[in-house]
């Protein structure tokens, strides 16, 4: 895994030799440096755990470089009073960041903006049918925001509600691009992020090969936009499997 | 016929629809007609029954944990009386099913589905209290509030209740309890418990 | 929401399939677009948007005040959008709300670029004044009077409108200040600078019901929706943003046929916007 650099500071991240991302294509050009020393299309390496809160029906925690999240699912358990009566299940989502997440404290914005993300991202992917007229919760909390939050957070929740039980079509992996000057980089961190020019963000059902969320920012011509949706939908299946190792690694250490 | 366990997670793809039918676990696409895992478990063929026509066998997941039961319109409860009106009694569902919930659910039973004759001569106080175990089924959804149960079948009522000596009570007909302890009779709307 | 009988529901998904829509167009026509512009006085400029039974309204207020202090060449601009419970009683108190955020999310991400503000239809870098110490603050609101579908789009017009309608005060810097001072400015009553609004995208969702996608839903055909896109192109025929709604996964390559279908449609938008905009103008300054 080439991805791990030398100077960069390392997470603590026990990087089990299958739990890391190989690099999706070669480094083609190289007259830029990123600011952790990866490719321009290398991913972090991502560490995902799934049960990591004892309370919830299931929990993930996520990490990928600096960007550390943890997701609880609870439910599905009865809606809020004042919610409208409704046949099908519903999905609550909610977006949080610790004090501490940001450089300045207590700085987490786009909270509200996060929550409604998650939850088109998520929606399209579960069976919503088989709670019905019940609520699943996802409380996301960013312990530190180290760039791209949102699709950790994403493919992050989705490992949750997979350990929750919770009926889904597939998994849902998460991937964003900047676009900084003619560059495209994967998985930007937080200071890449800064001053990008415009950014991508997929999140895809990778073993259906569907996207259920897309938005980007900035301006793009139709080439660029070919190029960065293929890089984040082979980059989330990519993820998709890291995540599908974790999961079963959970399951079968559960067995024994 | 049972294949060797594969661990499989949400989105995995299971089988063609022309060759397997989707089971717990499992769901069946329309648009390319895949079958593809729903849960995260373990992959089990089961051979269709011989009866049936359709003679693809049934691929499941099972195995992993799944998400605490839900009612469902139809589902036998079991359920505690809380509150007791004059036309309704509220109860909290326990189980659904042999299951045990994980949250609380609310469910009411209205008046005219504590059983299944006379239904306007009910007299709620003097079918059920709270704290009474009460055997039931989902009828709907209901409103945003709770389920509606009934308790409109022989073998659906009061299961299990107290006395107001504080003594198990023993079921003596199909409307009254008696108390071992004092011998004073109550009245429920009592369950014939099927062995 | 829609109560729709299944009978109804077939025929908006059966004549959608045909290519012929329950009020008659096509599924790229768009409803015809009126604009009036300067229709609220005490905003610097405003534009109320119609577009079949959707009706909306952009006002542009701007305000002296500071850059942050991470990005001191910049103006601010912030876009808000608000739900009148006029346009439907669901809108009433909080309820209007998610819509509302929804909306307002949606708009700043196509119309205000990436972080470092290349690609936003309004340059970031003109309204300020002194750099690092006073610059424009720019407040977009659109208020939704009256709904029946498409209010993105709707919505973007009416910006678009709005800010060609603007005229900034001339501001004059009193030279002499130090460098540590807030310098004194005067702003004139009689001069006025006017945006260049020819960058600004104009904004074609996409809605998808069964294997079509069709523009400009009304609120019966959004309820049969599956997914919409909402893509914004600029003159140049570039993507400055989009935002997808709908939970329901859509194949990479339907995605990418639905951005070059935008481009196409939005041609010919920004041309009826523009001319539309233009007489509307010229109508204001006759009366």
């Amino acid at each position: 895994m080439a991805a791990k650099p030398g100077s960069a500071p390392v997470t603590y991240s026990p990087n089990l030799g299958q739990k890391t991302r190989p690099p999706i294509f070669k480094d083609n050009d190289l007259d830029w440096v990123r600011p952790d020393g990866r490719g321009f299309h290398q991913c972090r390496p991502a560490f995902f755990r799934t049960g990591a809160v004892n309370s919830a029906s299931g929990s993930a925690y996520a990490e990928l470089g600096s960007t550390k999240v943890i997701v609880s699912v609870f439910g599905p358990r009865e809606s809020k009073k004042a919610m409208m009566y409704s046949d099908t299940g519903r999905l609550n989502c909610n977006v949080s960041y610790t004090t501490f997440a940001t450089p300045v404290r207590g700085q987490g914005s786009d909270h509200k903006e996060f929550s409604s993300m998650l939850l088109k991202a998520l929606e399209g992917a579960i069976m919503l049918e088989t709670f019905p007229k019940t609520t699943v919760d996802v409380f996301a909390l960013v312990l530190e925001s180290g760039g791209s939050d949102l699709p950790v957070v994403i493919s992050c929740a989705s490992l949750a509600l997979a350990d929750a039980g919770i009926m889904m079509y597939d998994l849902v992996a998460a991937v964003s691009v900047s676009c900084l000057g003619k560059n495209l980089v994967i998985d930007p961190v937080l200071e890449e992020e800064s001053y990008q020019d415009g950014s991508l963000m997929l999140t895809c059902m990778p073993s259906r090969y569907e996207v259920t969320q897309l938005t980007f920012t900035g301006e793009w011509s139709t080439p660029d936009i070919n190029e960065a949706m293929q890089l984040c939908l082979d980059a989330c299946s990519k993820l998709g499997k890291v995540m599908r190792t974790c999961l079963k690694e959970a399951a079968s250490a559960s067995q024994e | 016929m049972e294949e060797a366990d594969e661990m499989v997670t949400p989105g995995e793809v299971l089988g063609k629809a022309t060759d397997l039918k989707a089971g717990k676990g499992a769901y069946a696409a329309s648009h390319n007609n895949t079958i593809y895992a729903s849960l995260t478990g373990f992959r089990r063929i089961q051979a269709p029954p011989p009866a049936s026509n359709d003679k693809r066998p049934t691929v499941e997941v099972t195995g992993h944990k799944a998400h605490g039961p839900v009612p469902e319109p139809g589902s036998v409860v079991i359920a505690r009386v809380t509150k007791v009106m004059a036309r309704t009694a509220s109860a909290d569902i326990m189980c659904v099913g042999p299951k045990s919930v994980r949250e609380k659910f609310t469910g009411i039973i209205r008046q005219q589905d504590v059983r299944a004759t006379e239904i306007d001569k009910v007299d709620m106080h003097l079918s059920f209290r709270p704290g009474d175990i009460v055997r039931a089924v989902v009828l709907s959804l209901g409103d945003a509030r709770a389920y509606y149960l009934s308790t409109a079948k022989n073998e659906l009522g009061v299961v299990s209740a107290e006395s107001s000596a504080g003594a198990t009570m023993v079921p003596i007909s199909w409307t009254e309890m008696q108390c071992p302890l004092t011998g004073q009779i109550e009245l429920r709307k009592v369950a014939k418990v099927v062995n | 929401m829609v109560g729709l009988s299944v009978g109804e529901k077939h025929f908006i998904q059966g004549g959608i399939a045909q290519d012929l829509r329950s009020d008659g167009r096509k599924r790229l026509t768009y409803r015809p677009i009126y604009v009036e512009t300067g229709v609220i006085p005490q905003a610097h400029g405003s534009a109320r948007v119609r577009l079949g039974a959707t009706d909306v309204i952009a006002s542009v207020k701007a305000e002296l005040g500071k850059p942050s202090a991470l990005q001191p060449d910049k103006g601010k601009i912030a876009i808000y959008v608000d739900c009148s419970p006029t346009a439907a009683p669901m809108f009433e108190g909080r309820g209007g709300e998610e819509l509302s955020t929804e909306l307002s999310v949606a708009l700043q991400r196509c119309l205000l670029g990436g972080k470092s503000g290349a690609g936003a239809g309004i340059d970031p870098t003109s309204l300020v004044v002194v750099e690092g110490k006073v610059c424009w603050d720019l407040y977009i609101d659109g208020l939704v009077i009256s709904s029946d579908g498409n209010l993105l789009d709707a919505l973007a017009a009416a910006i678009k409108a709005a800010l060609s309608n603007t005229g900034i005060p001339k501001v004059d810097v009193a030279v002499e200040t130090r460098s540590d001072e807030q310098p004194e400015v005067n702003i004139s009553d009689e001069e006025f600078l006017q945006f260049d609004t020819s960058g600004i995208p104009v904004i074609v969702t996409l809605t998808k019901v069964g294997r079509h996608y069709i523009v400009d839903a009304t609120s019966e055909e959004e309820s049969q929706m599956s997914s919409a896109v909402s893509i914004s192109v600029n003159r140049k025929g570039h993507i400055c943003g989009l935002t997808k709604r709908g939970g329901v996964g859509l194949d990479p390559s339907i995605i990418l046929d639905m951005i070059s279908v935008a481009k196409h449609v939005s041609e010919q938008l920004i041309n009826k916007l523009d001319s539309e905009i233009a007489a509307a103008e010229a109508s204001e300054e006759e009366s």
